[in-house]
């Protein structure tokens, strides 16, 4: 497989020097002792795992995937990617529940259809807590809503048609979240789109992302995903157009993980790849677009940096574009790890953990005093939304809230 | 994305740079890949490892070094000014440059200092030593912290050592693990109880003892943790010791500065690498492509080039040469592999000198000439050794602050112009 391949000899665990200035920014390491820290979980068990692969450590599933450690290391060191691929090798945890929790595209279908069932299911205590026992899926966590009708369905049937005569087209990666519990965000992304005079287009065939799937070590169901995706990716850029996230995590994953954790070459379309607030922010800031807000808007709200944003390295999309609103009160907060990671903070091993890491980031929106919280990741606003009961916007929620869509379009001279 | 000035590297001089600068009033960005050597400070900001008279005579004895172009009135003036920029962040330094001080290294040397932070401690003279009643408290299990070493160094000056070792119930915890019994580990426990409960062990350990030092352990994001553990220890005078590996001290450093520069209206963009430039037609730098924003260049007027030396990538050893990675600057660097090295260890190096070329003004040079809009800070200057003459923080921040004074008055000048 490519990734065993990968492993041995391109990954770049012999640029550390040992600094262990990893080990002061990783968010677990910080609430428990039994992990082992980037460092000795990353780069230094690594020289071991190339002798052996068989030597694991146990105590690599804790790791959040959040890649804070990256971000803090001065050699450039893959950290992450290093622990991702040793974790999937060494397969701990809890192989049915992981799997249900990464999701398979053909039940989405049925899921939707029975949503307001499975919705009420999931809110009962019994199951509940049988899904804690026999699943190891905590059961003070509350599952994510399923919308009755999937993203992708309502734009086939209520917005494709709309999208025909515009003279520039992107390419929406709604991902799963967007399609099964959320689709609200991705109409709102659609509106928004359209009053800038672009065209909204679906994959023919979007499969999963993988990030859950990579997380939980399922590396060859997330290939397969993953495959697809690009081939599907491809198609799209060769006709003109880029492919837009509105999860960072789908956007991290396709660009940087199908490479570093699956070996799968990207390369060519890597670029085209791109999320919401940093394609908006960039053709206003070049005078392509323009956008019109309310006049009497108001609201005051914090903005929370999602790990897998700060990996990218573009909250400052996100901001900047939130900053053209008028009336928009922004507060920043400090930038660290909410404890969810996706569905790590799901796993009856991990929620105390997830917690501890998370009370830190609550203080501090605490101290800031606001009732709104905006971050563009939807696990971190699962986690927020349970832990303190605010309300917790993406930015382009936020944007369709404050655009005046009627001046929007007439300046941007629709179709 | 289109900013006034943009700063390469987030580490002690892109961040002085960037405060002063958006001090100012500048849209600035700094783009960092990776934290800095800021997480190793000793404690103190170094200017020279001597004393003053010989930084008098510095133009004769090292006509190469960068603080010759700085010059010793700037130093001084800066000394100060830097003294005041870490107030306002929220650190306290002590000393001047008039009157220095000395400083304890971690194995129990004195080393002449200007500046260090409050909580460690310092002496006038080696005679104060005389007499000194000192306690040095050691954490059990805690290995980057040698007692015995300045119970030594400080007895060889007269003062009379006493080597003791606490433990805690906190700290138990973290022998789980091997990377948290580290400095930065141990600070993370130092709250509440915990703080209450070494200061009362310790106190009871300080009779008849006039001075108490402990490892550099309290308050990764503030000074006032170890603020209100000298309360409670009163009436002896407690101080913090330097300890090996990453700094307790360093890491709120890197913390209160970054923050610092944040609330003054700077972007920080962390954990991305600026690997290539764009010229405009005049030769000028026009804009910076990095790793993460890929298509999207980075604009501005000025640049600031903070990318430190071979610790954080700023200078790069390949098998034939040393290169500036970023703009293939005129590096000064000896030719021959064999002479990068001395052959002591703890000897001459002469690997520390190596670094960008620049002119008086700090534009580096580039096949020779001055590169216009790019400025060059820092430990990625050749001509110091940090480490021989203990200059490392003193270089960083007279070129930083210099270089933004330069871009300042350089744009007031263009204003005025267009006037
Ligand atoms: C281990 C160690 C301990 C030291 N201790 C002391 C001390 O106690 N007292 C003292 O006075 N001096 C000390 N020094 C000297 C030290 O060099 C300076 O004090 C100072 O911290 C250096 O600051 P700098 O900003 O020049 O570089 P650095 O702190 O090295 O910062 C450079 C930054 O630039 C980033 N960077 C590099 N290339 C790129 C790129 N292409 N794109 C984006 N970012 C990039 C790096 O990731 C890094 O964050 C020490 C040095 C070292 C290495
Ligand atoms: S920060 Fe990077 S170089 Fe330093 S110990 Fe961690 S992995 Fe190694
Ligand atoms: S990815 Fe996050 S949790 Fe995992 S080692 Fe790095 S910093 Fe720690």
């Amino acid at each position: 497989m490519k990734y065993h391949k990968r492993v041995s000899s391109e990954n770049n665990f012999e640029q550390c020097i040992k600094c262990t200035i990893c080990t002061v920014y990783c968010p677990m390491l910080e609430v428990n002792p039994l992990y082992p820290g980037p460092k000795q979980a990353g780069p230094d068990a690594e020289r071991y795992r190339l002798k052996d692969p068989q030597i694991c450590d146990e105590a690599l599933k804790y790791c959040l995937n959040c890649k804070r450690c990256e971000v803090s290391c001065p050699s450039g060191v893959r950290i992450g990617d290093i622990i991702a691929i040793a974790k999937a090798k060494s397969r701990h945890g809890h192989s049915v529940r992981d799997r249900l929790l990464s999701g398979s595209d053909s039940m989405d279908g049925v899921v939707a259809s029975v949503a307001p069932a499975l919705n009420s299911l999931l809110e009962k205590k019994s199951v509940r807590r049988f899904m804690d026992r026999c699943l190891a899926i905590d059961e003070r966590r509350p599952m994510p809503k399923y919308a009755s009708e999937r993203f992708s369905s309502w734009f086939r049937k209520s917005a494709q048609r709309e999208q025909e005569g515009f003279g520039k087209y992107v390419t929406y990666f709604h991902g799963s979240y967007v399609n099964c519990n959320y689709p609200e965000l991705g109409k709102e992304f659609v509106r928004i789109l359209n009053a800038v005079g672009y065209g909204v287009r679906l994959m023919d065939d979007e499969r999963y992302c993988g990030i859950a799937k990579i997380s939980s070590g399922l590396l060859r169901q997330a290939e397969r995903d993953a495959e697809r995706n690009v081939e599907a990716i491809r198609k799209e850029v060769a006709e003109g157009r880029r492919v837009i996230a509105t999860s960072p995590s789908c956007a991290l994953v396709m660009r940087e993980e199908y490479q570093h954790i699956l070996g799968i070459d990207n390369s060519d379309v890597k670029n085209y790849i791109s999320l919401s607030t940093r394609f908006l922010y960039r053709l206003w800031e070049r005078g392509e677009i323009k956008l019109a807000f309310k006049e009497d808007y108001h609201r005051k709200v914090a903005y929370h940096s999602a790990c897998h944003m700060e990996k990218l390295g573009w909250v400052l999309y996100s901001t900047a574009l939130l900053r053209l609103v008028p009336g928009l009160e922004l507060v920043m907060l400090p930038s660290q790890c909410c404890g969810m990671a996706g569905f790590y903070g799901y796993k009856k091993e991990n929620y105390d953990f997830s917690q501890a890491i998370g009370e830190k980031l609550f203080e501090r929106i605490r101290q800031t005093g606001v009732d709104t919280v905006v971050t563009d990741c939807e696990t971190c606003k699962w986690q927020i939304e349970m832990s303190m009961g605010l309300e917790v916007m993406n930015p382009i929620t936020l944007l369709a809230e404050a655009i005046d869509f009627e001046k929007t379009r007439d300046l941007n001279q629709n179709k | 994305m289109r900013y006034e000035a943009i700063i390469i590297g987030g580490g002690l001089g892109g961040l002085v740079s960037g405060i002063r600068l958006a001090q100012a009033g500048r849209r600035v960005a700094i783009i960092s890949a990776g934290k800095s050597a800021l997480h190793f400070c000793s404690g103190s900001l170094e200017l020279w490892s001597k004393w003053r008279e010989e930084l008098l005579g510095l133009s004769e004895s090292h006509p190469s070094h960068p603080y010759n172009i700085v010059g010793l009135e700037r130093l001084e003036r800066y000394t100060k000014e830097v003294k005041e920029m870490f107030r306002r962040a929220g650190m306290s330094l002590v000393g001047d440059f008039e009157k220095p001080h000395y400083r304890l290294t971690p194995i129990g040397g004195l080393k002449p200092a200007w500046l260090t932070l409050e909580e460690y401690v310092t002496f006038g003279a080696k005679s104060d030593l005389e007499g000194r009643r000192v306690l040095i408290v050691g954490l059990e299990g805690y290995l980057d912290f040698y007692p015995e070493f300045i119970a030594s160094g400080l007895g060889r000056l007269g003062a009379e050592c006493r080597v003791e070792k606490v433990s805690l119930p906190e700290l138990e915890r973290l022998r789980e693990s091997a990377a948290e019994m580290r400095a930065v580990g141990i600070a993370r426990q130092m709250q509440g109880e915990a703080l209450e409960r070494l200061a009362e062990k310790v106190s009871g350990l300080a009779e008849g003892c006039d001075l108490v030092l402990l490892p550099a352990v309290f308050g990764l994001a503030d000074e006032e943790c170890f603020r209100r553990f000298a309360r409670m220890m009163k009436p002896a005078e407690v101080r913090v010791a330097p300890t090996v590996s990453a700094s307790v001290p360093g890491v709120r450093a890197q913390r209160l500065l970054s923050e610092e520069f944040v609330r003054l209206g700077g972007q920080l963009i962390q954990g991305d690498r600026v690997v290539s430039y764009q010229l405009d037609r005049s030769g000028r730098i026009e804009s910076l492509s990095t790793i993460n924003h890929a298509d999207i260049l980075f604009r501005a007027d000025d640049f600031i080039l903070a990318t430190g030396s071979f610790f954080g990538r700023g200078l790069v050893a390949t098998s034939e040469n040393i290169v500036e990675p970023i703009f293939g600057l005129d590096v000064v660097a000896a030719e021959a592999r064999e002479e990068w090295c001395g052959e002591k260890i703890l000897g001459e190096q002469p690997f520390q000198r190596f670094g960008v070329r620049v002119d008086g003004r700090l534009h580096p040079l580039k096949g020779g000439r001055p590169v216009e809009n790019l400025y060059a800070v820092g430990s990625v200057l050749a001509g110091a050794d940090a480490v021989k003459e203990g200059c490392g923080a003193g270089v960083v921040i007279s070129t930083a602050l210099m270089a933004a004074d330069e871009i300042l008055e350089q744009n007031g000048k263009r204003k005025e112009e267009s006037l």
